[in-house]
């Protein structure tokens, strides 16, 4: 089977810095992976790179075996950190406005998930909070059937109460021959959920592994271990 | 794709374009009635004041729409394209020229629906008494004679200067798109950036445009004697339009150049 991405000593630099160094990375289908690392380790430039929104310095990388562009476009559902939405439009306009351009995109799968958390289809996304905005993309990102989700911080703006509700939004509404590509901060939140685990440190993966795998060879949770790897 | 976006382009926009040309609409009834009723030059003073209020309004108007107008679509462009919305569309599986294509396309409708709104509007208002419409006439035929002493009005150097119009309204889209495009390019005061490209390019086109007339005035004057001023009056669309569409391609590139290849959204 074919890796749905493929890192083949890919590089990024920034005006001389160096953002991603020489990475290479396969992951396979059907997995909850965690990107595990702190705040300027190459996470979101891995991120940017996947989803063709940043051109690699050096190095190559494949998406289910093309290069990124249209094609891979429709293979990957993307939640990036970043509040994407028009505000002016309505939370139905944009449901609509996803129907339009992917054909993966399940209707009736995007308002059961609005009703379920209550958020009303008619408002206007300004007249909504930062965190219901961000239920609104999540439940845009996860009602697409794609092979690979690429989550980027689903749950930091969310209230702790709602988090455990958009995890199981998260595991029970995607394909289980699809990838669901994680990159968080709050470990302990998703680590019941996680199949494997990446951590990345200035620009270099330091560990892949299966997250069973690490807890028992490390006598530890993932959460406590990377307190342990990344301690300052 | 390409009608998808633009449909989103059109439904992004309209919302702040539609009402402020009815507004001009409503406007221009007002200047119409003021001018028909003469109240501009009543025996009231309190009459005249008002009405001569009205008509300034009413050309204000004109000018606050036309650069509203183009500032919204500057705006537009930026926040979807390279501010947070950015994330949205250049994940959308489309052509990036399609993007640049949809949103040149809106903007064109726009500008040029508001100048035909506007010319409209003005030759409205010249109906509203016949002293007015005189004036119009005699200044139209003033005009025509005026260009046609330099060079012969036809049917078709009036089809291919409204063909050179649009060619140019394009043009000076997408040397903005170009712009801000280019501003991308710094990592710190991007706006800036784009402001000092916009200031560059517009003085790199005046050369060649004062390049263009000393040499087509001196290859005149060596032919038939032509003075300067017939030779710029003579310039005609042609100009205008080869202009524009090397312009237009140059700038094009470079929008979907630094779109495509050059992308580094915040």
């Amino acid at each position: 089977m074919i890796p749905i991405v493929q890192c083949m000593g890919l590089t990024k630099t920034y005006g001389g810095k160096l953002a991603l160094n020489q990475i290479n990375l396969n992951l396979e289908p059907g997995r909850i992976i965690g990107l595990l690392g702190p705040n300027g380790s190459g996470k979101t430039t891995l991120i940017k790179i996947m989803n063709d929104l940043l051109e690699p310095t050096a190095g190559e990388i494949l998406i289910a075996g093309e290069k990124p562009g249209i094609d891979t476009k429709y293979r990957i559902s993307y939640l990036p950190e970043r509040t994407y939405l028009h505000s002016g439009m309505k939370v139905i306009e944009m449901v609509r406005y996803f129907e339009d351009f992917y054909p993966d995109f399940r209707v009736d799968r995007a308002f059961d998930m609005l009703h379920r958390l209550q958020i009303p289809p008619n408002e206007r996304l300004k007249n909504l909070s930062k965190g219901t905005k961000e239920k609104v993309q999540l439940i845009l990102v996860m009602s697409r059937d794609a092979q690979l989700y690429i989550l980027d911080e689903p749950i930091a703006g969310v209230d702790p109460a709602s988090r455990d509700y958009i995890l199981h939004t998260i595991v029970s509404n995607y394909n289980r021959n699809a990838t669901i590509l994680l990159s968080t901060h709050l470990i302990s939140d998703v680590e019941s959920i996680l199949d494997e685990v990446i951590f990345i440190k200035y620009g270099n993966i330091i560990l892949h592994a299966p997250a069973n795998e690490i807890r028992r060879r490390e006598g530890k949770t993932i959460d406590r271990f990377f307190r342990e790897v990344f301690a300052c | 794709m390409l009608g998808k976006l633009m449909k989103y382009e059109f439904k992004a926009t309209w919302k702040l374009l539609v009402p402020m040309d009815i507004f001009l609409i409503l406007m221009s009834i007002l200047a119409y009635m003021t001018v028909h009723m003469t109240l501009f030059s009543s025996e009231n003073e309190l009459i005249e004041m008002t009405g001569t209020l009205v008509l300034a309004a009413y050309i204000i108007s004109m000018f606050i729409i036309m650069i509203v107008t183009v500032i919204y679509l500057i705006y537009r462009f930026y926040v979807s394209v390279y501010g947070d919305e950015g994330y949205l569309l250049h994940t959308l599986p489309v052509d990036k020229h399609h993007i640049i294509i949809a949103k040149v396309f809106a903007a064109v409708i726009w500008i040029v629906g508001n100048s035909i709104l506007i010319y409209l509007s003005v030759a409205f208002l010249f109906t509203s008494s016949e002293e007015a419409m005189r004036g119009f006439k005699e200044a139209m035929e003033f005009y025509v004679d005026f260009i046609n002493s330099y060079s012969r009005v036809t049917g078709f150097s009036i089809f291919m200067t409204i063909v050179a119009s649009l060619i140019t309204v394009i043009a000076r889209i997408l040397k903005v798109t170009a712009c801000i495009s280019l501003g991308q390019l710094s990592s710190n005061h991007k706006v800036l950036v784009s402001f000092g490209f916009y200031y560059g390019i517009y003085v790199v086109q005046r050369i060649f445009t004062i390049i263009y007339i000393m040499t087509i005035s001196i290859v005149n004057r060596a032919n038939d004697n032509r003075s300067l001023t017939s030779s710029l009056f003579g310039m005609g669309w042609e100009f205008a339009l080869i202009s524009g569409l090397i312009y237009s391609v140059i700038f094009y590139f470079l929008t979907w150049y630094v779109m495509d290849k050059k992308l580094n959204l915040d």
